[in-house]
């Protein structure tokens, strides 16, 4: 049954998702301090600016309803799907009036592949951009990897109580880690801070070794690290890893891309000293075999297009997209161009396969996640041993994630569904993208990397493309970044809303 | 049974040890594999 | 007819004049840019290249006494290893604030560097400055800041007003 929408649910909704606009405000005041330390004069312009709209813009929504008003879990669930686009729109502003986007959709698309933490960029002349501009691209991964919920709670913005919980579980990160919000709210941001600062300390040394200034050492440092670590992919340089020439750059941020696309719950109980964890976890080793698997697959497709004389090469270039696609970051050493006309076709694939798999769920990373993999994995074991035991046994199977749980027929059937939902997406883009002229494989290629919020691109992603693909690519960020079921409560409740109206006629 | 909320803060760092140890090792296979694949093509 | 002739004649002189100095180099150097180089489908693979394009990276290390220059050409900016002494004339690199020394890059295109871990690469041979960069004037408009203040204004009434009605007023 679809319960119909009252106008008290439109000013709850309405409320909150001021609320989290208003939020996006306080944040733009970061890269405006950045820019008035650097004496960026026009680029603080652009953010005071950017602040003023996005803090009335935020406020007039949520006089719609009294603070703390009550949220219902499917109202959450709506607001989230659609903080995403409000925060998407204001985030663009400051974007827009740089002067380095086609027009207000390119840094709307840049907007949201930042708060999705995907890398799908459409800004022109990248490195002549200013540093402000480029604090607040690599926050917007920090804000949404983080979770702009998350993000909201940390600076306590009007959020209490119940609306917090049902806001935060609507997120997709539905397994609570600690017993309130505010505890997982903060140690997320924890682990987040402990890592960041770790790499940022790392790559600043690395950069100021490799001839770079003081503080451009450490604002690309900080940028590469909430990049890798959020699982975004925007770098500050159009060659993104490629501009720093340095082995030391590109294996630390693999490391960081790895931390990220860890559960926060795994992180979690490992912190707390469950050091077994981490090997006994069936999203681990899900993640483990796959990388494994696939790194076979890429050393092997990559070998044998002979571009490269030794397996030093193929492994250095292969393990780093590998990773970088597996983990849903998108930095990449290579040029766009390349997954076309030249690595090869096992190579390609391997990458397809690693970005339409993903990372771990409950983390930054996108696509389909590994414990879904695993659960399928399990799924499809026991389905075998059923068959082959006799009638009258009763077979079991177990899995052990956090907890060792029973595989049931529901855990099962849920992993399915989203398996099935990011394939039709997935095919959905590459064929409209052929649609569209672009050849099938590069079009899937970039469709996958879209759905799950990776960022890798065969250079079809550019200020150059039709309208049409920016706005799909926007919306495949979106649903694969809320795990489609926020977006179709949004559309289901806004049919349901337009059916009571017209039964009230 | 006993129910004991141990804080994820005191530990943190043999957690993120362990973390960058496991990370260390997965690569380290990763690169094994890889390299045993590009070299027997 | 004469004028022509000796048209001509220059023309002839200063061609054989002008040849040395481009070397007979025993290689052929492709003219290209960036956007070619990185295309993977230049064919010019371990060819003499030349492409001019604008510093858009400080001198990052390079090893072995070299460093690394990142050249943005035609929109795509490829990472050209040198002698640290061939980037010596280098002063400008390109920036929000500056634009880079503009310069010509003659070298040896790899599309999988086997001394650098498979980048993609030029090894440059010669180093020409064309034009010093020079520092920008990026004017901001003032406009903005009275969006903002409006802005700002609007929220600050919404939210005491909000506060109003939360307090029981």
């Amino acid at each position: 049954m679809w319960v119909g929408f009252e106008r008290r649910d439109l000013g709850a909704i309405a409320h909150y998702t001021g609320m989290l606009v208003a939020s996006m405000a306080l944040l733009m005041v970061i890269p405006l301090l950045t820019a008035l330390a650097s004496g960026e004069w026009g680029p603080a312009l652009d953010y005071a600016c950017g602040i003023g709209i996005a803090a009335a813009f935020g406020m007039l929504l949520a006089q719609s309803a009294p603070r703390g008003t009550h949220l219902t879990r499917r109202n959450a669930l709506i607001v989230t799907a659609l903080a995403w686009l409000a925060a998407s729109l204001v985030a663009a502003v400051p974007l827009s009036l740089s002067g380095h986007y086609g027009g207000f959709v390119d840094a709307f698309f840049d907007a949201i592949s930042g708060l999705t933490t995907s890398g799908l960029t459409l800004v022109q002349d990248l490195d002549h951009l200013a540093l402000a501009h480029n604090m607040w691209r690599h926050l917007l991964h920090l804000i949404g990897g983080q979770g702009i919920v998350v993000a909201a709670l940390s600076v306590s913005l009007g959020l209490r109580g119940g609306g917090a919980v049902s806001l935060y579980m609507a997120e997709g990160r539905d397994e609570r880690i600690l017993p309130n919000v505010m505890h997982t709210a903060r140690f997320i941001w924890f682990v987040t801070a402990i890592y960041v600062t770790l790499g940022t300390v790392v790559l600043s040394v690395s950069n100021l070794i490799q001839g770079m200034e003081a503080g451009r050492s450490v604002l690309h440092a900080f940028w590469a690290t909430v990049a890798c670590y959020d699982t975004g992919g925007f770098g500050p340089q159009s060659q993104n890893a490629m501009y720093y020439h340095s082995p030391i750059f590109e294996g630390v941020t693999v490391i960081l891309m790895l931390a990220g696309t860890l559960n926060f719950n795994l992180h979690a109980d490992i912190w707390r000293g469950d050091r077994k964890e981490i090997f006994k976890n069936l999203e681990a080793r899900a993640l483990a075999t796959n990388i494994a698997i696939l790194s076979v697959v890429i050393g092997i497709g990559l070998a044998a297009t002979r571009l490269f004389s030794t397996p030093g090469e193929v492994v250095r270039k292969g393990l780093y997209h590998l990773i970088s696609a597996n983990s849903g970051t998108g930095h990449q050493t290579l040029y766009n161009a390349g997954w076309a006309n030249g690595y090869g076709g096992l190579a390609f694939a391997a990458i397809v396969l690693a970005m339409a798999f993903g990372g771990m769920a409950s983390s930054t990373a996108g696509g389909i996640k590994a414990l879904r993999l695993g659960l399928i994995a399990k799924g499809v074991v026991l389905r075998v041993r059923e068959s082959i035991a006799p009638a009258s046994a009763v077979v079991r199977s177990r899995y052990h994630h956090l907890l060792d749980v029973p595989l049931s027929a529901d855990v099962l059937a849920n992993a399915l569904m989203l398996f099935v939902l990011y394939v039709v997406t997935y095919i959905s883009g590459g064929m409209i993208g052929a649609a569209y002229g672009y050849p099938i494989g590069e079009a899937l290629f970039e469709s996958i990397s879209a759905t799950a919020n990776v960022g890798l691109s065969t250079g079809i992603t550019s200020p150059a493309m039709p309208l049409g693909l920016k706005v799909v690519y926007m919306l495949q960020m979106w649903a694969g970044r809320l795990e489609f079921i926020a977006l179709f409560v949004l559309v289901a409740s806004a049919i349901a809303a337009v059916r009571a109206k017209r039964g009230r006629a | 049974m006993e129910l004991r909320f141990h804080s994820p803060y005191r530990g943190w760092l043999a957690g993120l040890l362990t973390e960058i140890a496991v990370f260390a090792v997965v690569i380290i296979v990763a690169v094994a594999l890889a390299l045993a694949a590009a070299r027997i093509f | 007819m004469r004028r022509y002739a000796a048209a001509l004649l220059a023309v002839v002189v200063l061609g054989f004049v002008s040849l040395p100095v481009r070397g007979f180099a025993i290689e052929p150097v492709t003219e290209t840019t960036g956007a070619e180089l990185a295309s993977m489908t230049s064919g010019l693979d371990g060819q003499l290249v030349r492409f001019e394009g604008e510093v858009i990276s400080e001198t990052l290390d390079g090893g072995q006494g070299h460093v690394w220059v990142n050249v943005l050409s035609e929109g795509v900016a490829i990472g050209v290893w040198m002698p640290a002494d061939m980037a010596g004339e280098l002063e400008v690199f390109g920036r929000y604030s500056h634009t880079g020394d503009t310069v010509v890059v003659t070298g040896t295109l790899s599309e999988g560097c086997d001394l650098h871990g498979g980048d993609l690469d030029v090894h440059a041979e010669r180093l020409e400055l064309l034009t010093r960069g020079e520092s920008r004037e990026r004017p901001g408009d003032l406009w903005k800041l009275g969006v903002g203040l409006a802005g700002l204004a609007v929220a600050y009434a919404g939210w005491r007003r909000m506060r109003s009605i939360a307090d029981g007023g």
